[in-house]
């Protein structure tokens, strides 16, 4: 199994020195084995998918964990969603009171977007999901809704014994007590629980998250905490804030690694990340 | 064809396969058997009981069964236990705990408590009922149970606050 990192950054994508080397583009993931592939996410990092990736096939299958415009943007101009050669099956959460089609419709639709979804020329289908666990392929896949604004999936990818879980946007705690609750109470632990590679949100440092409480992130020592408990064998620190630039990005994991002494490896997730596991 | 195996609230498989029959040939879903290392709550259940820690009032959390899955800090008061020491408790030991007395001071059976009824019917209750306190004062509490329907209206437990009359 090889997972490609092709966007890393938070809420909305940047450009420039500062983000060359982690990356400005918005949360997408790909993860393939032989010659299935998956994609997660649909940021502004889908558009930089080599399309050679999907040529043999023509077809492609996205999972979104959720519809906040920093998962679906890049989906508005993948060039597959225009050929009619291709069939995509997206996979996502519905609403509460409204069809995965409906969400995706208001991007898909003007004044956000010129092109309505019922136009666009390649084969779409759609798939809800939420709490589920079933296979595409060769992997297995294991989805549970998890604290964020808005109904929003982690997904835990795994191929034999080896095992991928995707948290882009978390907040693990709302309330700090919860962490001596034991693991049956902390949101997503039931996904991440034993991965091989846990890539998590981690857009703040601590005193940047007392005052975004809420907002459905966290801190880079949440996100260390979360991932401790889940007894994962690496993480990757995911959802990188816009407004911190890669030297930034680089003390606060220097800061984090110094405060929170994790027996596992920690690395911030960049745009060039290629990670095999066999 | 999808086939999709539907989880309980435990997390776990609950033996049932979903076919929704919708044409997907890339990369057909085949039932997988629980991967599934550890449970969580739901994630409903894990905000209510976030919430509850953060009340000052009494809140019990149960689960569909009625086990009182979390009970608050105020709520021990009423309870004369403690979270930590008893841990979740199923409806037929926290139900007979505090011995509720209706306003006229009968014993009142757990199936009329608001929270039972509420999780018998799936809808909101609200009543008032005495108990004694640890010292042995006897006052009257109220409560106002709500039942917990999750995403996909998956009816995933009740929460109860209560409201000590002076």
């Amino acid at each position: 199994m090889e997972i490609r990192i092709y966007g890393t950054r938070g809420s909305y994508a940047v450009s420039g020195d500062t983000a060359s080397r982690y990356g400005g583009n918005t949360a997408c993931v790909v993860i393939s084995e032989g010659n299935d592939v998956l994609v997660l996410d649909g940021g502004t990092g889908i558009l930089r998918i080599p399309p050679e990736l999907f040529k043999r096939s023509h077809k492609i299958t996205i999972l979104l964990t959720h519809l906040h415009l920093d998962h679906i943007q890049g989906l508005g101009f993948f060039k597959p969603m225009y050929n009619p050669a291709y069939d995509i099956h997206i996979l996502g959460p519905a609403g509460y009171n409204t069809t995965l089609k409906d969400r995706l419709i208001r991007y898909f639709s003007p004044p956000l977007f010129p092109v309505h979804f019922r136009d666009l020329p390649s084969r779409i289908q759609l798939h809800e999901i939420g709490h589920d666990t079933f296979a595409l392929g060769p992997f297995r896949i294991h989805s549970n809704f998890i604290c964020h604004q808005g109904p929003t999936l982690a997904f835990r990818v795994a191929v034999g014994n080896k095992s991928v879980a995707y948290f882009p946007d978390h907040e693990p705690v709302l309330v700090s007590d919860i962490w001596e609750a034991g693991k049956e109470w902390i949101s997503g632990m039931d996904v991440a629980e034993g991965a091989d590679i846990l890539i998590h949100d981690a857009q703040y440092t601590s005193a940047e998250y007392e005052k975004r409480q809420g907002w459905g992130h966290c801190s880079q020592s949440d996100a260390l905490r979360f991932a401790a408990m889940a007894d994962v064998k690496k993480l990757l620190l995911f959802h990188h804030d816009p407004d911190h630039t890669d030297e930034r990005l680089e003390e606060m994991l220097a800061e984090v690694k110094k405060e929170m002494n994790v027996s596992f490896p920690v690395e911030l997730a960049s745009e060039r990340d290629i990670y095999s596991l066999d | 064809m999808i086939v999709r195996a539907k989880l309980n609230h435990f997390g776990h498989t609950a033996g049932t396969m979903e076919s929704l029959n919708l044409d997907f040939p890339l990369l057909p879903y085949t039932f997988v058997t629980n991967p599934i290392r550890m449970a969580t709550q739901e994630l409903e259940l894990i905000l209510s009981r976030q919430l509850a820690e953060c009340l000052k009032q009494a809140m019990f959390l149960t689960d569909t069964a009625g086990n009182l899955v979390y009970y608050n800090e105020g709520a021990e008061e009423i309870l004369g236990q403690k979270f930590s020491d008893t841990g979740p408790m199923p409806v037929e030991v926290w139900a007979t705990l505090f011995k509720p007395l209706t306003l006229e001071g009968v014993p009142m059976p757990p199936e009329d408590l608001p929270l039972v009824c509420t999780l018998q019917s799936q809808n909101p209750h609200h009543g008032s009922f005495s108990i004694r306190s640890l010292n042995g004062e006897l006052y009257t509490l109220t409560v106002t149970a709500i039942p917990l329907h999750g995403r996909g209206n998956r009816f995933l437990g009740a929460m109860a606050l209560f409201w000590k009359e002076t």
